[in-house]
This record gives C-alpha cells, sequence and structure tokens, in this order.
C-alpha cells in the first residue's frame, strides 16, 4: 500500500470527520451515497493500483479479427468460460452515412473470441431509442448478417421480459429503480460496446453513456425521456452503477465528431480502447478525442465517486500511447442556453 | 364491424395467434414469458379485424378482453404490463381494443371499462413550463412546447406514437370531438418533419432536421384518419407524408411494413409492396419472426380498415 503522503492524510481525516458531523442531517439516503461515494473515491486512490486500459491500432474494418486478437490478448484473455455473455453495442439509430453504430465488424470479431474462450452462451442486445423497429436497424447495419453468420441471436431490449431493480447509485434522481430487461440483469458477463462519438448534451457517447440503450421502451418510451427528465448524467451514474459491466471496447475504427451520437461526421481514428474499469476507458477514449473528462460532466462525477479512475496518472495505458492516436474531434454544436 | 374471411394467410396467422395466448388471455412481445399491455391490445384487434370467425378467435377474443378488463387500475388506466405501478401510454391501446370489442360483443360487458378508460385518457392536461422553458424550446427544437399530446409516462415529455394512438383509441370509443383530441391533432401538426412525414418528435434538433420515420409516421396519419380528417384532403395536403409511406415500401420488415400496410390501406393508397413483404416473411407456422407482437401488428398490416380507427 506504501505511506500516505501527510497532505493527503489531513484531507482523509478532514473528509471523515466532514462525514461524520454530516451524517446526522444527511436524512436523505442520496447525500449518504453521495458521501459514501466520495470516501470511496479516495479509498480507492489510496488502495488500488492504476486502471488498465489497452489501445489497439486497428486502419479499418477489414482488420477486425486481428485487432480484436490483440485487445483480448492485451487485456489478459477475460474469463468467460461458462458464462452466459451479453453484448451490448450501441445501435442507437442507424442512418446510411453516420457512423453512429458499433461497426458489426468488430462485433463479429469480439463474438469469435468469446466463444473460442468458451462463453456458455453468447447474446448480442439492445435498444434503439429512436426507432420502434429493431429488425429494421440491425438488417439495414449489417449486424443481423453478422449475428446470422455466428448463430448469436439478437434480444431487443425494448421489448424484453422486465424485472424491477434498484438503482444503486442515485446521485439526486427523483428514481430510486427503473425497470430493467432480464436479459441484462441475468447475463454473467457483460460487455458495453460503444462507438468513439461526442453527443450534443453530454460531451461524449461511450460505455457508460451506451447504457441508456438497456432501458426497455415499452415502459419508458421512445427516445426514452424518463431518463432525459431525470437528469442526463444523474441517469447515466445510477444505470452505471446498477449495472457495473465487466469490460468496455470502443470501436473508434471510425469514430463520430460534431454533432452526435446520431448525425456526426466520421472520423478515421483507427483504434480500438478497453478495459474493466469502464470509467477508465470513458476517460481515456475522451483523451483520444481531445477531451478533457474533466469537462465531461458524468465522468468527472464518476471519478469523484470512486467508480472509476479519470485522471491520467492512475490509467496504464497499454498498446499504444494516448499522444500518438489523439485527435481533436470537432465538439458538438453549441446548446446557446447551456442545457 | 365484422367481415369473414377466407384468406388462408390471415386464417394461419389467427390460428397461430390464438396458440400462442396465455391462459391469463395476454400476449408477450416476443419469446418472453410476460404479457404486456401493448401485444395483448394489439392482438385482440387483430383479431376483431382479421375476420376469422371460428369458435377458437371468438374464444380468445373474450380471454384477451378479460385480460384488459383484470389488469385496468381504478384510475381507469393501464400500466405497460400486469402488476407496472405506473400509468402507461399503452392505456390508449387497451382503450381501442377494448371499445372495439364493446362495440363487437356488447354481451362481454366492458363499457364501463372504455368509459372509465376514455375519462382518464381525456382528462385535462396542461403543460406547465416557464416563459424561459418554452423560449428555449422554440430555439433548440422549433417546437411549441404549450401545445398538448399524450405522453409515454405520465409526467413526461409528449410525444407523436403515443399521443397517435390516444387520438385512435378516443375516436374508436367515440370521443372524437373532445378536447384533447383536437390539442393532438395540434400537436402531431407542430411535430411534422422536414420531409413531410413525422418521427418520434423531434422534427429539429440544434442545428439540424431530423428525418421522419415511416411507423411514426402511419401511426399520425391514421391518428388524423381517426380525428375526422378526410381522406382525400389528407392525401392531397399530406402529401409529402404520404411519399414517406410509399418510399418506405420495400423495407423488408415485417413491423414497418405492417405499420405502413394499415396506413396505405385505410387511405386507400396502393400497397402491393408491404403486403408483398408482409406475405414473404411469414413463417411457415403462421407467425411473423414468431412474435406475438409482431404477428398481430402484420394482421393488422393486412386487414385494417377506416371503422377500426372510428372513423
Amino acid at each position: 500500500m506504501g505511506t500516505i503522503p501527510r497532505r493527503r492524510m489531513l484531507r482523509y481525516l478532514l473528509l471523515g470527520g466532514v462525514g461524520l458531523g454530516l451524517v446526522p442531517i444527511c436524512a436523505r439516503r442520496d447525500q449518504l451515497r453521495l458521501l459514501s461515494g466520495l470516501a470511496r473515491a479516495e479509498w480507492r486512490k489510496l488502495t488500488e493500483p492504476p486502471a488498465r486500459v489497452v489501445i489497439t491500432r486497428c486502419a479499418e474494418y477489414s482488420q477486425a479479427v486481428e485487432g480484436m486478437r490483440e485487445v483480448w490478448d492485451q487485456l489478459g484473455q477475460p474469463s468467460v468460460a461458462g458464462r452466459r455473455v451479453v453484448v451490448k453495442p450501441n445501435m442507437v439509430h442507424y442512418l446510411p452515412g453516420y457512423p453512429a453504430i458499433t461497426s458489426p465488424a468488430l462485433v463479429g470479431a469480439l463474438i469469435g473470441f468469446l466463444r473460442e474462450a468458451g462463453a456458455a452462451e453468447v447474446v448480442v442486445a439492445d435498444g434503439g431509442s429512436f426507432t420502434r423497429d429493431s429488425y429494421r436497424l440491425v438488417t439495414a447495419s449489417g449486424l443481423g448478417k453478422t449475428l446470422d453468420r455466428h448463430g448469436v441471436r439478437f434480444v431487443d431490449l425494448n421489448y424484453d421480459d422486465l424485472e424491477e431493480v434498484p438503482l444503486a447509485g442515485n446521485y439526486g434522481s427523483r428514481l430510486s429503480s427503473l425497470w430493467l430487461p432480464r436479459t441484462i440483469m441475468e447475463a454473467d458477463f457483460l460487455i458495453s460496446m460503444p462507438k468513439l462519438k461526442t453527443h450534443h448534451w453530454e460531451g461524449v457517447s461511450l460505455s457508460l453513456k451506451n447504457l441508456f440503450g438497456v432501458v426497455p421502451g415499452s415502459k419508458y418510451g421512445w427516445p426514452k425521456n424518463t431518463l432525459h427528465v431525470n437528469g442526463i448524467p444523474q441517469s447515466i451514474l445510477a444505470l452505471y452503477e446498477t449495472l457495473r459491466p465487466d469490460l468496455a471496447i470502443v470501436d473508434g475504427v471510425v469514430g463520430m465528431e460534431g454533432d452526435g451520437p446520431v448525425y456526426g461526421s466520421a472520423v478515421n481514428t483507427g483504434v480500438i480502447i478497453a478495459g474493466c474499469d469502464c470509467v477508465a476507458v470513458d476517460a481515456t477514449a475522451a483523451r483520444v478525442m481531445g477531451v478533457d473528462p474533466a469537462s465531461v460532466g458524468h465522468l468527472k462525477s464518476a471519478g469523484a465517486l470512486g467508480l472509476g479512475f479519470i485522471e491520467e496518472e492512475r490509467i496504464r495505458v497499454v498498446g499504444t500511447p494516448v499522444r500518438e492516436v489523439a485527435r481533436t474531434f470537432a465538439r458538438p454544436p453549441a446548446v446557446q442556453d447551456g442545457t | 364491424m365484422r367481415q369473414r374471411t377466407r384468406d388462408p394467410d390471415l386464417e394461419r396467422a389467427v390460428s397461430w395467434l390464438v396458440s400462442r395466448q396465455r391462459t391469463d388471455g395476454g400476449w408477450t412481445y416476443y419469446a418472453g414469458e410476460m404479457a404486456f399491455v401493448e401485444p395483448t391490445a394489439a392482438g385482440l384487434l387483430a383479431l376483431l379485424a382479421s375476420g376469422v370467425d371460428d369458435q377458437q378467435t371468438a374464444e380468445a377474443v373474450r380471454r384477451a378482453a378479460g385480460f384488459l378488463c383484470a389488469t385496468q387500475r381504478p384510475d381507469g388506466a393501464w400500466g405497460a404490463f400486469a402488476g407496472d405501478p405506473d400509468a402507461s401510454w399503452a392505456s390508449a391501446w387497451a382503450a381501442w381494443g377494448l371499445a372495439l370489442a364493446a362495440e363487437s360483443h356488447p354481451d362481454f360487458g366492458v363499457a364501463s371499462a372504455v368509459t372509465r378508460a376514455l375519462d382518464w385518457l381525456l382528462a385535462p392536461l396542461h403543460n406547465e413550463y416557464s416563459q424561459e422553458e418554452i423560449e428555449s424550446t422554440k430555439r433548440r427544437l422549433r417546437l411549441d412546447a404549450n401545445l398538448v399530446g399524450w405522453p409515454w409516462l405520465e409526467g413526461d415529455a409528449q410525444w407523436v406514437f403515443p399521443t397517435s394512438i390516444s387520438i385512435i383509441a378516443s375516436a374508436a370509443g367515440g370521443r372524437r370531438e373532445e378536447q384533447r383530441v383536437r390539442q393532438g391533432v395540434r400537436f402531431l401538426a407542430d411535430r411534422v418533419c422536414k420531409d413531410g412525414g413525422w418521427n418520434f418528435g423531434n422534427p429539429f434538433m440544434i442545428d439540424k432536421y431530423l428525418h421522419s420515420d415511416p411507423i411514426e409516421t402511419a401511426a399520425a396519419l391514421l391518428a388524423l384518419v381517426a380525428a375526422g380528417e378526410e381522406l382525400a384532403a389528407i392525401r392531397r395536403e399530406r402529401r409529402d407524408a404520404v411519399s414517406v409511406l410509399i418510399s418506405s415500401g420495400k423495407e423488408p420488415s415485417p413491423i414497418t411494413a405492417a405499420w405502413v400496410g394499415m396506413a396505405t390501406r385505410v387511405l386507400d393508397l396502393p400497397n402491393d409492396e408491404q403486403r408483398e413483404v408482409l406475405l414473404s416473411t411469414q413463417e411457415a407456422d403462421g407467425s411473423w419472426q414468431s412474435s406475438p407482437y409482431v404477428t398481430a401488428l402484420a394482421i393488422l398490416g393486412l386487414s385494417m380498415r377506416s371503422d377500426l380507427l372510428g372513423a
């Protein structure tokens, strides 16, 4: 563990003292959660090694298998043998010419490695936000053909059976629980597989924001307005802390800049970014886009609450250094009134 | 309302749908185990629209109506599924299905359930936005936030699809002249995309015009018919929306083909392509995608008529 610098020790004592002092007046559970999150963040920094994030070059999707093999090996070949694995790509909306969704080629390559590693079952699942017809989305995007080739089924999370799930992290939101798809809740190993892209409300859309797709339209409608009413960053944090994906793999072979998450422009970034600390993966992916993760509300909060690391010095990048692949993605169009 | 059929494709579909009904009278969306209100109401409507009139089908209609009555909340609304604590947009589907069941089967005794459902659905609603929020919505989304439609969930913003189904349900229940329906029609007019069709409800966002979607376009056009707009006037004045429907004709998806099929049938537009897509994607067992929900929609896509909209 090593020695604790004096200044940090004073910080812990102060935090502990403030925390104990606040307990009587923090009658609301979300305030207590906030406090315990801040303490957890400090504890993790003190006791845990840096998060490991893999960056692999993959110039084009025709090299998806090679790229994914390198990612898989660098990750230490995650243990999925005998487990029911659910891969959650970003299938938010398909419009020809707009690279908004995770590439089917990359999903197919991942399925191959999951099978090789002995996964008992592999399911690909998502619930599009803008159309009620996921079949059209899956077919038009080419994902359907990929899944047919691998004999893997697609579960439309918008229409799955549901169970009520208390939200583990509920920082100031009005929701204490969500009805979530059984396919997700019964997964032994959940992989969030987003696109590397900007987002007009949240700054970036990566493995944490990708979890919006699990919220079922049958209950909450399209485009899942409840999450917006509840607060986008609050909803992202609550979903992440509740679901805790085991792995994040970001498709940055072709990313999206500008008016993401749907109407942005393609950027040939040529990378795959992966790791088991989804917050660290997203923070690194943000840096690859030229975005300071501390400027992204939900990432800054996730770091502060101890849900993962966002500081550069707490992330050990394996493979290609960030500086070699970093770009400056065009920002989303300005939202004039700051909402 | 009932028109007997001898269409073997429809008969196979109806037979499959009946075979997949749960013992409580409900249907699942896909291969799950939970009965939801939307597929159950869509199944009920599909059986009523199909014209298949054998004893098994009649019994399935009765059980579906029974499921909806049993899951109705005291306030007249429904959740999205049995046991859902929240009043849901699916209430409109249930009200539509039960309104038609009440008309064709007075012996079911569901008239009071329909009245309670429509009273809930048509209760006055006021958007409580500040002037600043209204102006911000106008600037960012080019929407009139004063207009009132129907939300997916109580307390949320209002959207095209639940508004469309709610208008249809109100008309099917004989209450198309109510103020909420007129407000809903104005809401739909405000949400038209630049290409003339409708999407989920944002024709514009920040600095871009968004594309329409054939499903919402079909649902909104059906709602306008239900609200009493003349077919010829819709075909003439909503020419661009009609183009959105027609141009989606080759979409190989049963759900999209079903919705476009419903709208083109009611509007008396060419619909050979939707019919072809639907028939070519029907499984050997009579279903579509082995899904009660998709099968119910496909049956409606092959048999929808304007009288089923209360028009």
